[in-house]
């Protein structure tokens, strides 16, 4: 079993990469004369203004949600968890949207103070759906894991109603419609966006990867991770507050890409094993070039028009929801 | 010889009454598990907790653990109030093996075993590895021979069968030699032959190592046959403590199993034991 954990990795980030990197390379800019690898008529420098920032935040959330996927599937023992199954990105969604309504942003074309004041406010969206979520799915002091995804998929539903209600209902939102909060977008994002970002990656990284070793603890279940002598109840939250930091802050820079979390940290166990100080790198990076190589199928499929990031990933993660429910299946007893 | 550092050890005070329970009142979800129940038990035995499924046998496992609070009464052990000890000075001093368990994908099994070797007194958060490391491994090497899973600790766990799975929980658990182990029904997924060397193995822990071991099981026979002290549980109430000799009689046996059972003596060992009379009751 070892081996199988070694065999083919070099060969595989060969390939991760030059997918990345084909990525980033290709694609199309709205505007005359656009084909595969660009346009002919825009310089590359004008061209690397629209597609830098983008392929940079790509990684960057696709490492958030790939971790905070990992996070929430070791911590509710269910292989099905991610943000967005268990509404912590409905509820940074909706978050978010309040906080446009409120005014935080202050105006339209937002800038880094813009930025942040709308991802404290999807915090704390993210913070309130995670305490729902947590409360409904506890018996008797211990989270069940059937119960958590029932509960977030009910809560996200819900919460998807109000925003797209909102948003339909009120005309502050820019180019940030319901589609937007809904399906998730890396379009006509800049530079300030991903420096308003890189902080909070930083911050809920560092907090995952220090949680590493309680996280290992974990793996056999909360009674037994207590009976080991483990601080339960302090791993779990800073774990959710890992969680929500990192899905908050990528829902409020490219809105609620559903399924994205879920794929990177089945491929890291399986090529890495279950020990956390592998699983949440290989995640993050994993989760990262995932979302780069989806955002270009998002460029390209229709040149000329953007498909909303949540089609591609929601079409390969639902797909791959459904077989990883029926190997469940096929283990129970 | 102990692995972790111990903040705050158990007294050995009075062996006979090690662990008392004074009117421990048990809730659990806002139902009632457990009333008002009192007994006493020692240290250095081998300790058989009886009951019907629901009759609380895991609930009082984890109220030593700390896992589960009382409502009221007291906890001694060794002499001390064990409830005002704080979780993680209980968790040093006690190993659990949990019946029911998450089967995590991709864990090995000697990373599974090393789980149990958490330092306490270290840094949690990185679960820095055992200051000790050649002692633990010499302790590992020992318990992975006693339960037998040398050959598998380059396996997956999750690809094991579930009596290897026991074994290697149970090899974990001894591997961090507290003073009190809870074992949380070890019989369950072993077939007849596997029973019966798991309870001979942990005949010769108790006796060889004093440690005391206190495991619930659903086989009376067997727990009449190796424990030194037999604790019966039924309708929120402990209806039986003390030695197998006295444990088999009319008030223990016919409200927990009903009447269709004899006590008479194990032919070979002389033990207690307990036989099916037929189906001649029902005229009676």
């Amino acid at each position: 079993m070892q081996s199988r954990q070694k065999t083919g990795s070099i060969h595989f980030w060969i390939i991760l990469i030059l997918i990345w990197l084909a990525s980033a390379w290709m694609g199309c800019v709205n505007g005359p004369g656009s084909g595969w690898f660009g346009s002919a008529e825009l310089d590359w420098e004008t061209q690397w203004s629209i597609r830098g920032p983008r392929v940079a935040l790509a990684l960057l959330i696709g490492a958030h949600l790939g971790v905070a996927g990992a996070l929430l599937q070791t911590l509710f023992r269910n292989p099905l968890a991610e943000p967005y199954i268990t509404g912590v990105s409905s509820g940074a969604a909706l978050g978010a949207t309040m906080g446009i309504a409120l005014g935080v942003t202050g105006g339209t074309q937002w800038g880094w103070g813009g930025w942040t004041g709308m991802t404290l406010s999807a915090l704390i969206g993210a913070g309130m759906a995670t305490l729902i979520v947590v409360r409904v799915a506890s018996r008797n002091g211990a989270l069940e894991s059937a119960r958590l995804l029932l509960a977030g998929v009910a809560l996200g539903g819900l919460l998807q109603a109000i925003t797209a209600l909102m948003t339909l209902q009120a005309n502050p939102f820019w180019v940030r419609g319901a589609l937007f909060w809904l399906l998730g977008s890396l379009a006509y994002l800049d530079w300030t966006a991903f420096y308003s970002l890189l902080p909070f990656t930083l911050i809920a990284l560092g907090l995952s990867w220090a949680l590493r070793g309680g996280l290992d603890g974990f793996r056999f279940g909360e009674i037994d991770a207590y009976h080991l002598g483990l601080p339960v109840e302090k791993i779990k939250w800073l774990t959710l507050t890992a969680a929500c930091l990192l899905s908050a802050s990528a829902v409020a820079v490219a809105g609620s890409i559903a399924f994205a979390g879920l794929l990177a940290p089945h491929m890291a166990r399986r090529w890495f094993g279950s020990s956390h100080s592998l699983v949440i790198p290989a995640s993050a990076l994993l989760g990262g070039i995932l979302l780069t190589f989806s955002d270009l199928i998002a460029r390209m499929m229709m040149p000329g028009r953007e498909i909303p990031l949540g089609v591609i990933t929601g079409f390969t993660g639902c797909l791959f929801f459904l077989a990883a429910l029926n190997g469940m299946k096929k283990n129970e007893r | 010889m102990r692995l972790s550092i111990k903040s705050k050890p158990i007294p050995f005070s009075d062996q006979t009454k090690w662990i008392q329970f004074l009117n421990v009142t048990l809730e659990r979800g806002g139902k009632r598990i457990l009333k008002e129940v009192s007994f006493s038990c020692g240290a250095g035995k081998l300790i058989g907790l009886l009951g019907v499924n629901g009759a609380g046998k895991t609930s009082l496992l984890y109220s030593l653990t700390g896992w589960l609070k009382p409502v009221s009464g007291k906890i001694m052990v060794g002499g001390i109030d064990w409830l005002s000890y704080k979780d993680r000075d209980k968790l040093n001093n006690i190993s659990f093996c949990p019946q029911n368990y998450n089967v995590p994908q991709g864990v090995l099994v000697k990373h599974t075993l090393e789980m149990g070797s958490v330092q306490f007194a270290s840094n949690w958060l990185t679960l820095k590895s055992n200051p000790e490391k050649e002692r633990l491994a010499d302790k590992l090497s020992y318990w992975t021979k006693i339960f037998n899973i040398q050959s598998l600790l380059n396996e997956n766990f999750d690809e094991l069968s579930g009596g290897e799975q026991r074994r290697v929980l149970l090899a974990r658990a001894f591997a961090r030699s507290t003073d009190l182990t809870l074992l949380d029904e070890p019989l369950a997924n072993l077939d007849l032959k596997g029973q019966l060397d798991l309870a001979l193995t942990l005949r010769r822990i108790v006796q060889e190592d004093h440690q005391s071991v206190i495991w619930t099981l659903h086989d009376w026979n067997l727990a009449m046959e190796f424990c030194d002290q037999i604790i019966i549980l039924h309708d929120q109430q402990c209806i039986y403590h003390g030695n197998p000799e006295g444990a088999l009689t009319e008030t223990s046996v016919h409200p927990t199993l009903g009447e269709h059972w004899k006590w008479v003596r194990n032919p070979c060992t002389k033990a207690p034991m307990l036989a099916y009379r037929g189906d001649s009751s029902s005229s009676e």
